[in-house]
């Protein structure tokens, strides 16, 4: 029985072990991250920090998607109603410049965390999974989307709004460059730590374990429609979060960062990191994004069309994500030379 | 009780425009089980088929022909080249189909430009009905639909097509041991489906802006129509289209359009809830 | 019988699906404890009967207690927390962990170290401790599966045809098992293998077409003319 216990401490350890390469490859690209503006001019730095808040927004859907498996196709309605419940509640309500931002992001927030709640119950609830949850979610982003256009009144309509204030706290402003990307960058690391802390536990096991048998974790005695719930609505506040940054940055809010599009673009992101890998949601970002500028630079109607070309790639070519597909060649390859030898 | 006549037929004209855009919904989704996310770009397609045979110096009874033709011709070669290797796997049918999707749309208004096309539909005139005067090609359109839906659903209950398919859905190697190839009939499944939605588009584009994106306005209604009516039932559809048609056009007279479609697809999300297998499941 | 105060109770239960009786009226009791089997010919309601008690299936009508507490119409995670594990007949265990994670999943939190690796090596799987569940063959998913109820430190065990596709060696260490079982927990098993009913001797309850025929222990079963009619088709 001795052998076996140390065996048993021994197995807890490497199941410790067994995600720290993502864990550092999260501290390394964290740490990459905060030695950038040293290199950076000003103007480069603030697509850096959009890029850092989309990464943020691409965690928050593998939070949901990659652990659950269930694919929702509408987290820009979340990202979008952080966006505009900032705009709104900063522009509207005349509020105390100095804590309108604390306000707009509690707003936003708590816009994706009632609707998360309210849609996800009646759908998680009523049982649909699968193909009908991706199908429910992407209505709710086209319903999101003819809300900001037809109700011009408040959400400005098909112009938007603008004229939102930089992210201010305690009167401090960050509307210098440097200031806002340290901001997004330690908000990212914030909830990037946590998410892999939280995921590599024992929320993480059961998540996987509804993944592979719902029915099975609940004669284990797991409320999994709850679990899953609460799961979709802590993934909408982060995609809010991402939202709300993201809106005080740029200083106005538009229809397409609550549209379709933007909903499908995250969905890439993740899958070229790796869906499940949280840390890949923020490279995949990253890549995407760097992708995105040299081919909108040739023609702007190309860049839908390489999203598309790469959905019906990633399905026939790599379906277990770009990165995977690269590690196999590599092993294969490997396996190969030692095979030569 | 003249008043209630036009509300009558605009509800009437909105459930008949839901059935068609929904009818090749409910064969690729309801009974093959396939998400596919380009079945507004199918639609788009009908319709700009229509452009095409008026710009070439066709009318719109030509299109009405011609255009359930490409349709199907284009959705049998999409079925053999792509759809068939994601039966089976919904998220990557939903993957392949939107980024189809997005290729279409893209294509297409590299094509014909983003302006909104400019179409001659027939019957330009209004007919009088019990004193109210109505659109004569509204009224052409609520009688054609349903016909249509008879046909369509006259084909699957009583044809030898109908039995087969529904006997390789149900298994796909009893089917093939009865002598039946559902490859093949899975592909006619497709390219009928495809076929009913590009008719749709031929007989909207009369009514509506015809632009590259404008499938997508019909996608999520008719997924919810099939969703509603019960997915795998062809008679379903025409419940969905009622309960759906029938409210987006009650709600369209107290709220602004817009915001109507917005909630009958939060009042399709409640209904789910309570019935997840539609209110007519097969 | 080690006492006579009932742990489970069925009450006039019954299942229709449809115009279809699939369970009539079934009324048993189970001590604590004990070991009990049911059996019967293949559509006998046999499984429609543990999928209501664990609460997969709603009872059509009828009444099951657990101890005092009544726990039809509760939904299956409550029922499993109150204490009724349940295999699966098809196994079911979580396919892309590993048994070790496999079984942090099924104990509850903070579980002792020393009690999962008391039932890693009862289910003979401590050499598995970090395979994937997937690549296990079929018996070691089973055992693993009854490993990872027996982490729930249940009252009740339901176990839906634990030796389904096992060898007979197999076979006969899982009866050996069972019966070890005796006066720890209180043990449901649903089978149709006579030899390894036999083996286990413990109370058997009969079904057909939904209704129970006989009950009691196994000996006195197996000289029941009406069962012997039912099981060689002569009813």
């Amino acid at each position: 029985m001795t052998q076996l216990s140390s065996l048993l401490a021994a197995n807890k350890t490497a199941s410790g072990l067994r995600f720290r390469p993502a864990t550092l490859i999260a501290i390394l690209l964290i740490l990459i991250m905060s030695v950038v503006p040293l290199f950076s001019n000003a103007y480069d730095l603030t697509n850096y920090r959009d890029v850092l808040l989309f990464g943020l927004f691409a965690l928050s859907l593998d939070i949901f998607w990659g652990r659950t498996g269930i694919l929702s196709f509408g987290h820009a309605t979340f990202f979008g109603l952080g966006a505009y419940g900032m705009a709104v509640s900063s522009i509207h309500f005349g509020i105390d410049p100095s804590y309108v931002s604390i306000v707009g992001l509690l707003v936003g927030i708590g816009l994706a965390a009632v609707v998360a709640a309210l849609v996800g119950y009646f759908i998680l609830y009523g049982g649909v999974r699968g193909d009908h949850f991706t199908i429910v979610t992407l209505a709710l982003t086209i319903v999101a989307n003819h809300i900001a256009i037809g109700w011009s009144k408040v959400t400005g309509g098909d112009s938007g709004l603008i004229g939102i204030p930089p992210f201010s706290i305690f009167g401090f402003s960050f509307y210098d460059p440097m200031a806002s990307y340290y901001l997004a960058l330690i908000v990212l690391a914030i909830c990037l730590f946590s998410a892999i802390w939280i995921l590599n536990g024992r929320l993480g096991l059961i998540l996987s374990a509804i993944r592979d048998d719902e029915v099975k974790a609940k004669t284990l005695g797991y409320d999994t429609k709850l679990i899953l719930l609460i799961t979709f609505v802590v993934s909408a506040m982060l995609a809010s979060l991402a939202g709300a940054l993201y809106v005080t940055n740029t200083g106005f809010v538009a229809p397409d960062m609550i549209a379709l599009l933007l909903s499908t673009e995250v969905i890439i992101w993740v899958a070229v990191g790796g869906s499940g890998t949280l840390v890949g949601a923020v490279i995949g970002t990253a890549i995407v994004w760097w992708l995105q500028q040299k081919i909108s630079s040739i023609s702007v109607t190309a860049w839908p069309i390489a999203i598309g070309s790469f959905f019906i790639m990633l399905v026939l070519f790599f379906p277990r994500g770009p990165g995977a597909f690269v590690l196999e060649k590599v092993k294969a390859f490997q396996k190969s030379r030692e095979g030569n030898k | 009780m003249s008043a209630y006549i036009p509300y009558f037929l605009n509800s009437l004209t909105l459930i008949s425009i839901l059935l068609l855009v929904s009818m090749g919904m409910a064969i690729i989704f309801g009974l093959m089980n396939v998400v596919n996310l380009a079945h507004g770009e199918f639609i788009t397609i009908g319709a700009f088929t229509l452009v095409v045979v008026e710009r070439v110096g066709g009318n719109f009874w030509l299109a009405l022909i011609v255009a359930p033709v490409v349709g199907y011709i284009f959705g049998l070669i999409l079925e053999r080249v792509l759809i068939r290797r994601v039966y089976g796997n919904a998220l990557h049918a939903l993957l392949m189909t939107w980024g189809l999707s997005l290729i279409l749309q893209q294509v297409i208004q590299l094509i014909f430009t983003a302006n909104p096309q400019s179409i001659k539909g027939p019957f330009p005139g209004a007919i009088s009905i019990f004193g109210e005067n109505y659109p004569a090609y509204r009224l052409f359109l609520i009688c054609f639909a349903l016909a249509v839906f008879v046909v369509t659903v006259l084909v699957f209950k009583k044809t030898k097509f109908g039995l087969d398919l529904r006997a390789s859905i149900q298994s796909p190697e009893m089917a093939s041991v009865m002598g039946v190839n559902p490859a093949k009939i899975n592909a006619h499944a497709f390219a009928s489906g495809a076929a009913l939605a590009a008719l749709a588009g031929v007989l909207l584009a009369p009514l509506t802006a015809v632009t590259a994106y404008m499938g997508l306005n019909y996608l999520a209604r008719s997924f919810f129509v099939v969703l509603i009516g019960g997915a795998g039932s062809i008679s379903g559809v025409a419940a969905g289209s009622v309960l759906i048609g029938g409210l987006e056009t009650f709600l369209s007279y107290q709220i602004p359009v817009t915001v109507a479609q917005a909630a009958v697809l939060i009042l399709a999300i409640v209904i789910l809830r309570f019935r997840p297998k539609g209110i007519l499941p097969a | 019988m080690t006492s006579n105060i009932p742990i489970l109770t069925l009450n006039n239960v019954s299942r229709t699906f449809g115009t279809f009786k699939a369970v009539t009226d079934v009324s048993e009791t189970f001590g604590p404890d004990e070991l009990n089997c049911i059996i019967g010919p293949n559509g006998a309601g046999k499984s429609t009967l543990l999928n209501m008690i664990c609460g997969t299936l709603p009872v059509s009508s009828g009444s099951i207690s657990f101890g005092e507490t009544a726990i039809h119409g509760l939904s299956g995670d409550k029922i499993a927390r109150l204490g009724i594990a349940r295999k699966f007949q098809v196994p079911s265990v979580f396919e892309s962990l590993t048994v070790f994670e496999n079984f942090q999943v099924s104990a509850p939190a903070n579980s002792d170290l020393a009690i999962l690796e008391e039932i890693l090596s009862t289910v003979n799987l401590v050499e598995d401790l970090d395979v994937t569940a997937s690549d296990l063959p079929h018996g070691k998913k089973q055992w693993l599966e009854i490993g990872m109820a027996l982490t729930m430190q249940p009252k009740v065990l339901l176990l839906d045809e634990p030796t389904a596709g096992l060898s007979a060696d197999e076979t006969s260490a899982t009866a050996k098992f069972l019966r070890g079982l005796v006066g720890k927990v209180t043990v449901v098993v649903i089978e149709h293998d006579m030899a390894f009913v036999r083996e286990l001797g413990a109370r058997t309850i009969v079904l057909h077409h939904g209704e129970v025929i006989a009950s009691g222990p196994f000996s006195e079963i197996e000289n029941n003319e009406f069962v012997r009619d039912v099981y060689l088709g002569r009813r």
